[in-house]
């Protein structure tokens, strides 16, 4: 691990407990809290994230609720019904958090997420992760908002009525409807997260959006040939028009033959080169926890096993020269400045 | 149209009378699938219709429909509904029409392939893969993107071949019907597409679609809405001639074992109903329109006097087998292939 001096380290230290520290991509929602309340436990957040994240100094978290994978759906619900599954899946999470108020708190502003920092709660936002949900019928979208979704993909990996995902044999763009529904998420005011869009979906989202878009999680291609990452011309128009991207701390989007710590950090450093500071972020996705899904448990980099580590990344950035400020949006101020944005899209309906 | 001598009427008429008359797709709703309806199809010397009885856009919505047009269908006495080739021919003996179960889109197996047993066991024997929109099967035929099946519209194809079950492609887009009919095992359906070389429509099939249907071996199905069967259909509605140049056009370019009847008529069919498929689907021609102005249709057609397309192909000089080919034949022979 790299080496700080004395000052370096008080210095990452400080910045991280002053910064807002916003992940901008976690799974423990529809992967841990959901399956194990379904099964009758109590307080997953409180006794397996939470502590963690404390540890980790996150402040925000932008939690996924996904059912766009039919397996998740039948996992959540007796019947493959992605729309009422997600009702189910926010409805544990929402009674998991009532469970443990004073430490953890659902936000759906900007204002919440202050005042969350503030009392000492990490707060968790609601991201669609997939628009089979939406169903056929932007009234569900509607609701969800209602709900307390904030930010959205609009396909995972397959394919849905809205457009295809990256793994999709095709790689088709947006749907009629797909242009709709992004449409309704500019008016609503929610972010909308490329992260798994194939490129001409990626492409058609970024002509149709009257707003910033988000990639929450993925890192660059050129560093990373993963299907995930977005190519120098991607990460150029996403960020041209005023979108962020979160780093992804998966050890196959770091690097296929050393996935360590500082070769992630070489991926800010080349983004940050190609296009600016202002548009890193973070989105690990970390995957240490996850036993009961279809997916294994992954650990981190080496220092970044789970979220607790975070201070590494942080430390990290100390020791690449980056600026107080430059660190601090980084950690959560980049996202934080989109998120504003695009929440003033809400339009009353 | 030309007039018949005497002599070819009658010729006319015993082919008609003779023919496994099969209307591959009949829009009728269950609300005026009615004993009155079925004599008037008797009347016209028809054999077999293909309805959409598996509506609906989820699995439950979808059984529940079909379970409503099975008991209608059951407690008419002049009705039968067929699952085979052998039963279209005793419905015929019979005296009975012979109703074909089907749907003109997939979504509704809720991304399951395997719900497509379900669909079998009751009856099910044609499906169309998509409706004019992006499923998460294909595209539709509407839709600004033309991409091709997802892994999941391959499984699906691979299924209903293995139930044998008709891949009907009447509403999906071009690169997904191609590929449909590259990895279907049997014979596929347009069961109501007409030629785009005749009438640029959306709907329309291009000369490439058409060779491709030629070499699957299947069979498309002309439709008799006006709009659909000449440039200028839309405004000035169309007669029986332009209906058979449409069957014209496919057998000269493809011989004439591609070619069937599909209507697109039914009982009932109101210019408010076209109108709100319109609001759904606005790629549509403005159908509604020319059901107000009474130009929805080439007039013997809308009247069920079907016994005219019979005279119509004696009158531009098809053989009797050709004919019997059109009428009907070429469906049975796609259905025989891909049901048994």
């Amino acid at each position: 691990m790299m080496q700080l001096n004395s000052e370096e380290e008080k210095r990452a230290i400080e910045l991280h407990k002053k910064s807002i520290v916003l992940e901008a991509h976690s799974d423990i929602g529809w992967s841990d809290v959901t399956p194990r309340r379904i099964k009758g436990e109590k307080k997953v957040l409180e006794k397996r994230h939470i502590p963690k994240m404390i540890a980790g100094g996150v402040n925000t978290s932008i939690v996924t609720v996904w059912c766009d994978s039919g397996w998740v759906a039948k996992s959540i619900g007796s019947v493959d019904h992605p729309t009422l599954a997600t009702l189910k899946s926010m409805d544990l999470i929402r009674q998991d958090i009532n469970e443990s108020k004073n430490i953890v708190t659902q936000v759906k502003t900007i204002e919440d997420i202050k005042n969350a920092k503030r009392d000492g709660k990490i707060g968790l936002l609601f991201h669609l992760e997939g628009g089979k949900p939406i169903a056929d019928n932007l009234c569900y979208l509607r609701v969800l908002y209602d709900l307390g979704i904030r930010s959205a993909g609009l396909v995972w990996s397959g394919r849905n009525n809205i457009s295809d995902g990256i793994r999709e044999r095709s790689k088709s763009g947006l749907s009629n409807f797909g242009v709709e529904v992004v449409n309704e998420m500019n008016k609503l005011g929610i972010v909308i997260d490329v992260s798994h869009l194939n490129t001409v979906a990626f492409f058609d989202v970024l002509e149709f959006s009257s707003a910033p878009i988000v990639a929450s999680h993925s890192n660059s291609k050129s560093l990373c040939d993963h299907r995930r990452n977005l190519t120098d011309e991607q990460i150029k128009a996403l960020t041209e028009k005023g979108g962020v991207m979160g780093m992804c701390s998966m050890p196959s989007f770091i690097n296929k033959k050393e996935p360590t710590l500082e070769k992630w950090l070489d991926h800010v450093d080349y983004i940050s080169e190609l296009v600016g500071v202002e548009y890193i972020g973070l989105g690990p996705d970390f995957m240490d926890y996850m036993g009961d899904t279809p997916f294994n448990a992954i650990p981190g980099p080496q220092d970044l096993e789970n979220v607790s580590k975070l201070t590494n990344f942080t430390r990290g950035l100390v020791s690449r020269g980056y600026s107080d400020g430059e660190i601090e949006g980084i950690l959560g101020g980049n996202f934080l400045k989109v998120y504003e944005k695009v929440f003033k899209f809400h339009q009353n309906f | 149209m030309s007039k018949l001598g005497k002599e070819e009427e009658q010729r006319a008429l015993d082919i008609h009378k003779n023919s496994t008359f099969i209307n591959i797709c009949d829009t009728t709703g269950l609300k005026n699938f009615s004993a009155s309806y079925i004599e008037k199809l008797k009347r016209a010397g028809i054999s077999s219709i293909v309805v959409t009885s598996f509506g609906g856009r989820n699995l439950s919505d979808s059984i529940k429909r079909a379970n409503e047009w099975d008991k209608r269908c059951v407690g008419l006495d002049n009705v039968s509904i067929v699952t085979s080739v052998e039963d279209i021919k005793k419905a015929k003996t019979d005296g009975k029409i012979a109703v074909i179960l089907g749907s003109q889109d997939t979504e509704q197996i809720e991304r399951d392939p395997k719900n497509l047993n379900i669909f079998h066991k009751l009856g099910a024997r044609t499906m169309g893969l998509t409706y004019q929109r992006k499923n998460s099967i294909g595209d539709g035929l509407g839709e600004r993107t033309n991409c091709g099946l997802s892994k999941l519209g391959i499984h699906v194809v691979e299924e209903m071949n293995r139930l044998h079950i008709v891949v009907d492609l009447s509403h999906t887009g071009i690169v997904s019907s191609m590929e449909a009919m590259d990895i279907s095992k049997y014979p596929v359906t347009f069961n109501h597409r007409n030629v785009k070389s005749l009438c640029d429509n959306i709907r329309n099939l291009p000369d490439e679609q058409i060779k491709a249907l030629a070499e699957n071996g299947g069979v498309m199905g002309i439709m008799a809405l006006s709009a659909f069967l000449h440039n200028k259909g839309t405004r000035e509605g169309s007669t029986m001639e332009n209906y058979l140049d449409q069957i014209d056009y496919v057998t000269n370019l493809v011989g004439v074992n591609h070619v069937g009847i599909g209507l697109d008529l039914g009982e009932g069919s109101t210019p408010e109903g076209f109108l709100s498929l319109r609001t759904r689907f606005p790629e549509f021609p403005p159908l509604d329109e020319l059901k107000r102005k009474g130009l929805y249709s080439p007039e013997e057609l809308e009247n069920t006097k079907l016994l005219a397309i019979t005279e119509g192909l004696v009158a531009r000089g098809y053989s009797d087998k050709d004919i019997q080919k059109v009428l009907g034949l070429n469906a049975l022979r796609v259905f025989d292939k891909v049901w048994s």
